[in-house]
């Protein structure tokens, strides 16, 4: 399926263009706010539901208008948290439909919309689902938006688990710490139809989401649940894995997470494909990540302008993997994108140039 | 105190709550020993994969022959209330100083497809949807497109709703082409 109008609404931007221009500068938003790295928009953030309207919007207006209106379209929200702030003040905006309602009543193109919730693979999953949803004529037009904010909730919770980098995160290298809690939202949309983009889009051609059956929080050591999900991507795509020129990878930078892709990588013998991570840039933005680590790498490939894996200096004693050191002008045509996250989730997808 | 209903030919399984005031805890814990299901990991789970893991175990029980030799399980869930009976309890935590990884993992609602995973060895697909109530045309066209891509031999879908005292489970079980 056709895949573009891509939104980022971050605190590197409130663009696709934007966010991916000042990344391209090597800028990053994640910050030092009173011992905690995190990043957040400057100006503090409550609630969700305007950030996706506003990124929805902005995705739309790369649409012929007239085309979208006359299909059928599915609005797919990807979050893990929706509006947790307002778990003590109005607890039924805590109810993750509350989203999907609200932007339905905002936007007429709408036709129906739905709740994905699979924690880090959320995003990854509901371009997957939508991919999947027109391919078996379920609807025209995907409508994918991802979103969580940095919330108190979300950051207790991992400064629990000791999850959280005392500094800025380092995906891929050996002395990595941790993560980085980012907020973003970020709009995709698919469809059938070509003519639906005013800027050629690009082809997403398949993926799936594989469960490791290990451990509810901790990677499979072995990655097989990654290594199975890429094989059956590869599969579904019909493409080989020669063919991948670049891998976004899902690259947390916690010790334990990094190894398990780096791991499946080798095995799959990615060893000479370029491979990124854009956590260092924005953090682990949760149920957007997916989806804005999509979109800024479909502006590489748009911009045949691969980035660097901020954060990335030192490679792992027995990683021989080509992790972005700088930035690097290469011809994209065929990338893979991963994501793996709490539950066991493995989800990966393949997207093309036209 | 908990009523358990299946269909006629067992392939789908219903739990719900006859008595309010009987405390959810207790209902889990009985649930669990009449089931004689000897799995320890069970007591460290929250609420919602309890009853996961009970509504798998008995379209299990109930459907061996449909289970037995299956490589490719899917597991495609939805609910309302998302993990929000967890969310409460973290949310109580940080208001008291004491939050807790054990319960934090907990607050994502795909938890309970992991823990299912674990305990039946399902490394297949699974998806978790949210919505105000059961949708039961999405649960079947993605089944249906699991399934027709032979991405999955055999699937596990339904609702599952747990929030403070109040719960309800309707499973069942979909093969690409009916018997």
């Amino acid at each position: 399926m056709f895949i573009g109008a891509e939104n980022i609404i971050s605190p590197l931007g409130n663009s696709a263009k934007e966010t991916f221009e000042r990344m391209k500068n090597g800028e990053l938003s994640i910050k030092n706010k009173n011992g905690l790295f995190l990043s957040s928009f400057s100006s503090s953030q409550n609630e969700l539901l305007p950030l996706m309207i506003d990124s929805i919007a902005d995705s739309i207006s790369f649409v012929n208008q007239t085309v979208l209106l006359k299909s059928k379209t599915l609005l797919i929200v990807s979050t893990t948290k929706g509006e947790i702030n307002s778990i003590n003040s109005d607890i039924n905006k805590t109810h993750l439909s509350y989203l999907s309602e609200k932007i339905m009543n905002f936007f007429n193109c709408i036709d129906k919309g739905i709740i994905v919730s699979t924690a880090c693979v959320s995003g990854l999953q509901s371009l997957i689902v939508a991919n999947d949803m027109i391919n078996h004529n379920y609807y025209d037009n995907v409508i994918i938006c991802g979103g969580d904010l940095a919330s108190q909730f979300v950051i207790e919770g991992f400064t629990s688990f000791y999850a959280l980098s005392d500094a800025a995160c380092k995906p891929f290298d050996k002395d990595r710490k941790g993560l980085n809690i980012g907020e973003a939202v970020s709009t995709i949309i698919m469809s059938n139809d070509k003519n639906l983009y005013k800027e050629t889009p690009l082809k997403f051609l398949g993926g799936c989401s594989i469960n490791d059956a290990n451990h509810i929080s901790a990677p499979d050591r072995e990655a097989e649940g990654l290594i199975k999900s890429i094989n059956n991507t590869l599969e579904i795509g019909n493409v080989m894995s020669n063919d991948i020129d670049f891998i976004n990878a899902h690259g947390t930078a916690t010790v334990y997470n990094d190894g398990m892709e780096a791991k499946a990588f080798s095995k799959l013998n990615f060893d000479n494909t370029p491979v990124n991570s854009l956590k260092g840039y924005f953090g682990h933005t949760l149920g957007a990540a997916g989806v804005i680590e999509t979109a800024i790498s479909l502006q590489s490939m748009r911009n045949n302008l691969l980035l660097k894996c901020k954060g990335f200096e030192n490679q792992d004693f027995d990683s021989k993997l080509d992790i972005l050191r700088e930035n690097r002008e290469i011809q994209v045509n065929t990338i893979l994108k991963t994501a793996s996250g709490f539950g066991g989730f493995n989800a990966s997808a393949i997207i093309q140039k036209l | 105190m908990t009523k358990i209903l299946f269909n006629k030919s067992g392939t789908s399984v219903n739990i719900s709550q006859e008595d309010q005031k009987i405390n959810i805890n207790t209902v889990l814990k009985e649930l669990y020993y009449e089931l004689e299901l000897d799995y320890p990991k069970f007591f460290k789970m929250d609420n919602l994969c309890k009853l996961g893991v009970i509504g798998v175990e008995l379209l299990v029980r109930n459907n061996q022959n449909l289970f037995n030799g299956k490589d490719k399980i899917g597991i495609i869930l939805q609910n309302k209330s998302s993990s929000l009976d967890s969310d409460i309890k973290h949310q109580e935590g940080i208001e008291n100083n004491t939050v807790s990884p054990a319960v934090f993992v907990y607050t994502l609602p795909n938890i309970v497809i992991g823990e299912i995973s674990i305990k039946y060895k399902w490394k297949s697909e699974g998806i978790f949807f949210v919505d105000k109530e059961i949708d039961y045309k999405l649960l079947a066209q993605y089944s249906n497109i699991l399934l027709k891509e032979k991405r999955t031999e055999l699937n596990v879908l339904g609702w599952i709703e747990m929030l403070k005292n109040n719960y309800y489970l309707n499973f069942w079980v979909k093969e690409l082409y009916e018997k």
